[in-house]
């Protein structure tokens, strides 16, 4: 235990005098593994770590919808879309802020991984709102957690995971995560809409005008098309959800090309680009792994949960406990991670407690969710701020209200189950 | 003498019945015999390795022992990927039968031993089924499908019917049957829960043999060298009881999950001596192909004796 | 000299990166097109693309996206210290990454040479040679440590990180 705390001020030493996340986590999850079980075994970890995290078809959804947005964004597509937006809802306070919210729910039903809608929404709807003046802070956080919706809104990979370790029924989960989903978007519009009367971090746009507004509407049209198509091509059956990402990049290209909007540098710039973002993701997400496997090795997870599944506190303080453990680990480990090393002892636990195995799996999600979002390790932030070029610092700051209106909604939702299991019951008639 | 704490790793979760009846069991039958000289840190859902990374974890002392999934590693050990094989046994009970008797000698269990690791006990999954939203029967039914496999045995399995084999991952799989990307898709049937099928398909057939899956759970040779013979052989005496208790778990588990499906309203169904006939004389060249890729010694052999052993 | 020979590695294995990333776009594209024209599906680009594709475009720019300042660091701690200790701190956050990454290194291309050596092959639509699938990580680790190395002993001048 003493060992363990020693290694965390050791990361916390590293990270704070500027050594890359990345780095600081691989190292430091080495020195652990090395003292756990010695040095020989720490070194074979090392062997096919990259390897194995990477090699992975599920993940080529991340390159290739940061490339799809890339695209879009240097074909100047996003830009006329947005500012279409703008013309009807710019002359709102914080408007522009909320329409990036509702296109982060378009995109949450076309993807199931958290970091590559954050790189998309980044990449297209951040550069709109720094020019129409949006303070940075809030610009990067809106668009850091506007991302999590894509695993609470179905299809979500995270869901999917909860659903086979737990054999919970994945139909019902996603349709589960349908309200809760739209609860935290109305969550964050609200926290912009308080922020945006408050501060002067969302400017007001220009006045309203009806025939400029119709006229801008044009340049929605394709983007729209490019919607439909993708989820159109997922629901109809034409392709899988990683490979529907491979289709929405083959779409970009052909709307910058008709458009004539992009040059042979910016095709380049894009795919330089999108390879940029996950090399830096990938990079994290493999020494992540190692920390998370030194933490499976010391066992602490597994004594704290076992201490919540034989205590005798009441039903209400262990789940309360549960979901503190899984947010502490939120902020070290990777949603993944989490799940396999959390769920074997906290899915038995809540089932023994009575609890709904569809609401927790909600519930669970959202919490290791909001991980995402809490340094150090913060992926939805990371990939902001690597698409964005915004300091890490001013976005943890900027995520702050957000962060407190993730953890209302988790309450509410570990309050009333109802919100959650309402649309289940209704669809089984 | 000294109490040992192995290792062990998994790549199944807890709350799968291969855990519950065989793994989870065996361990805490071993640690109760044995009066604590040996106990186990489980390591569950791929936690200490990923699932082709469990074997290389075991010789490097990473792990000591782990439930290998033997067709994840089918480059270190050819003659085990036998058991993936169509048409072959009928039920879990006698393929593990089977297994068991390969791994107490000959081919399979030198191949290990070559490995690093010593077996204790294998078991195998009830025979791989066909999910679909019609019925599939005779071998012509199958043309231009496009069914979901794993690994080249299976995906050779549907080209032998004139499918197509297509790979996608675990966790799409229910999605992609859903919106109608897959037509079939090849399954044990004691996995259907856990990834949910049941809630997409409209038929599932229940006596076909289309293609098999082998667990073994193996201990680093020169640690299990070292323990004590009396423990030495608790371990194998409860892993032989483990095997054909966890065989028969899933075979009677298949059956209730049948009459659930039945009642559900999914056609569940045996295909007729004709239909079968006519399977087994297509799946005939996966057999053919796969001594041609592991062209290894003695392969020819591993697969006699296997069609002997499930012949019975 | 070293710079510009560490730069022109990093540029090549960038754009071997980028090139497997549009092999990917094109490869699932050419698969979805042809099972729906023709039923035929690309067979080999799901495993091409796991096996090969993706370690290749996730680890071969390592040392470029490091040399961008793309490998994220926390910013809210000091830029530099004054005097000595701020000096060997500087070359610490350097050289302890670049051991950690030697050892990865070294495990990795032992790995892929084991491999090699056995001729190690995955059976899939094809048999997959496995070394060239384990050999992209070593090497794109094994210029990140080039370069973290050659950063540690770069005179100061003005940080091009940022
Ligand atoms: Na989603
Ligand atoms: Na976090």
């Amino acid at each position: 235990m003493i060992t363990f705390l020693a290694l965390l001020c050791l990361l916390a030493l590293f990270m704070v005098f500027r050594m890359p996340i990345a780095f600081a986590m691989g190292l430091v999850g080495f020195i652990g593994l090395a003292l756990q079980l010695g040095w020989r075994p720490a070194f074979a970890v090392l062997e096919r770590i990259f390897f194995d995290s990477s090699s992975s078809f599920i993940l080529v959804a991340i390159p290739l919808f940061i490339l799809m947005a890339e695209l879009l964004t240097s074909g100047d597509v996003t830009r006329r879309a947005i500012h279409a937006c703008q013309c009807w809802i710019g002359h709102v306070k914080g408007g522009l802020a909320m329409a990036t919210v509702a296109s982060s729910v378009l995109l949450a039903a076309l993807v199931g991984s958290s970091t590559a809608s954050t790189a998309a929404m980044a990449a297209s709807a951040f550069p709109e709102m720094r020019n129409h003046n949006y303070a940075d802070r809030l610009a990067a956080a809106v668009v850091s957690v506007g991302g999590t919706l894509a695993v609470v809104v179905p299809p979500s990979i995270v869901l999917v995971v909860y659903g086979v370790l737990t054999e919970t029924s994945i139909g019902q989960l996603f349709i589960a995560g349908i309200v809760p989903g739209l609860l935290t978007a109305s969550g964050l519009a609200l926290v912009i809409k308080i922020i945006a009367t408050r501060t002067d971090q969302a400017p007001k746009g220009d006045p309203f005008q009806l025939g400029k507004a119709v006229k801008a509407s044009r340049h929605v049209i394709p983007m729209g098309l490019l919607m439909v198509g993708v989820i159109g091509a997922i629901y109809g059956g034409v392709a899988s959800p990683s490979e529907a990402a491979a289709l929405g990049v083959m779409g970009s290209l052909i709307i910058v090309l008709v458009q004539r909007s992009i040059t042979f540098v910016g095709l380049s710039t894009s795919v330089s680009a999108a390879i940029r973002a996950t090399v830096m993701i990938v990079a994290i997400v493999t020494c992540s792994a190692i920390f998370a496997n030194y933490l499976a090795f010391t066992r602490i997870t597994h004594a704290l949960l076992e201490f919540a599944s034989t205590t005798d506190l009441p039903r209400a303080a262990i789940l309360a406990f549960m979901v503190l453990i899984l947010l502490v680990m939120g902020m070290f480990m990777d949603q993944l991670a989490i799940l396999s090393l959390a769920m074997p002892l906290a899915f038995p636990t809540a089932m023994a407690l009575g609890y709904d195995p569809v609401w927790f799996g909600i519930v669970v999600t959202k919490t290791v969710e909001i991980g995402l979002l809490t340094p150090p390790l913060g992926l939805n932030a990371y990939v902001a701020s690597a698409q964005t070029g915004v300091a890490l610092g001013t976005i943890f700051r900027g995520i702050v209200p957000f962060l407190l209106m993730e953890l209302v909604v988790l309450v509410v939702l570990l309050c009333f189950p109802e919100i959650t299991l309402w649309l289940p019951s209704l669809m089984l008639g | 003498g000294i109490a040992e704490t192995l290792r062990l790793g998994d790549f199944q979760s807890t709350s799968h019945i291969v855990s519950i009846e065989g793994t989870t069991r065996w361990m805490a039958a071993v640690e109760e015999a044995t009066g604590g000289a040996v106990s186990f840190q489980h390591f569950p859902s791929q936690q200490a390795a990923k699932s082709k990374a469990q074997l290389d974890a075991v010789n490097n002392g990473i792990l000591d022992a782990a439930l290998l999934g033997t067709l994840y590693h089918a480059e270190s050990l050819p003659l085990n990927s036998v058991v993936g094989l169509p048409g072959f046994y009928s039920s879990a009970q006698q393929g593990t039968k089977a297994l068991q008797a390969m791994l107490k000698e000959g081919p399979l269990r030198e191949e290990l031993l070559a490995a690093g690791v010593t077996p204790i006990f294998g078991f195998v999954l009830p025979p791989y089924q066909v999910l679909a939203k019609k019925r599939l029967g005779l071998a012509e039914d199958w043309k231009a499908l496009d069914i979901r496999t794993s690994g080249s045995t299976q995906a050779m399995t549907a080209r032998s019917m004139g499918a197509v084999g297509i790979s996608i991952p675990g966790p799409e799989v229910y999605t992609a049957v859903e919106r109608g990307r897959l037509d079939a898709v090849l399954f044990p049937l004691a996995s259907v829960p856990g990834y949910k099928l049941n809630e997409v398909v409209s038929h599932i057939s229940t006596n076909g043999s289309f293609g098999g899956y082998s667990f073994v759970m193996v201990v680093r040779s020169d640690l299990f060298k070292d323990l004590p013979e009396d423990v030495q052989a608790k371990m194998l005496e409860l892993g032989a009881e483990t095997a054909m208790h966890v065989a028969k778990a899933q075979d009677d588990s298949v059956e209730g999950l049948v009459t659930q499906w039945k009642d559900e309203g999914i056609d569940t169904y045996t295909f007729s001596d004709a239909e079968l006939a006519s399977l087994t004389d297509s799946m005939k060249l996966v057999g053919q192909d796969w001594l041609e890729r592991i062209n290894a010694d003695g392969a020819e052999a591993v697969l006699e004796n296997y069609r002997a052993l499930t012949s019975k | 000299m070293i710079e510009r020979t560490l730069r022109k590695i990093e540029d090549t294995l960038h754009l071997a990166g980028c090139l497997a990333l549009v092999a990917v776009a094109v490869l699932i594209n050419a698969d979805i097109l042809l099972r729906m024209i023709a039923n035929r599906p690309v067979q080999i680009q799901f495993e091409l693309t796991e096996l090969y594709l993706m370690p290749a475009l996730a680890t071969l720019s390592l040392s470029r996206v490091f040399r961008d300042g793309g490998h994220l660091a926390l910013d809210f701690g000091p830029e530099t210290l004054p005097g000595l200790w701020g000096t060997l701190l500087a070359k610490a956050r350097l050289l302890l990454p670049a051991a950690f990454f030697a050892a990865i290194t070294f495990m990795s291309a032992k790995f892929a040479w084991g491999a090699f050596a056995h001729h190690e092959v995955e059976y899939g639509v094809i048999d997959w040679p496995l070394g060239w699938a384990y050999a992209v990580a070593p090497l794109g680790c094994s210029v990140l440590v080039l370069r973290l190395i050659h950063d540690v002993f770069r005179p100061a001048e003005p940080d091009l990180t940022r």
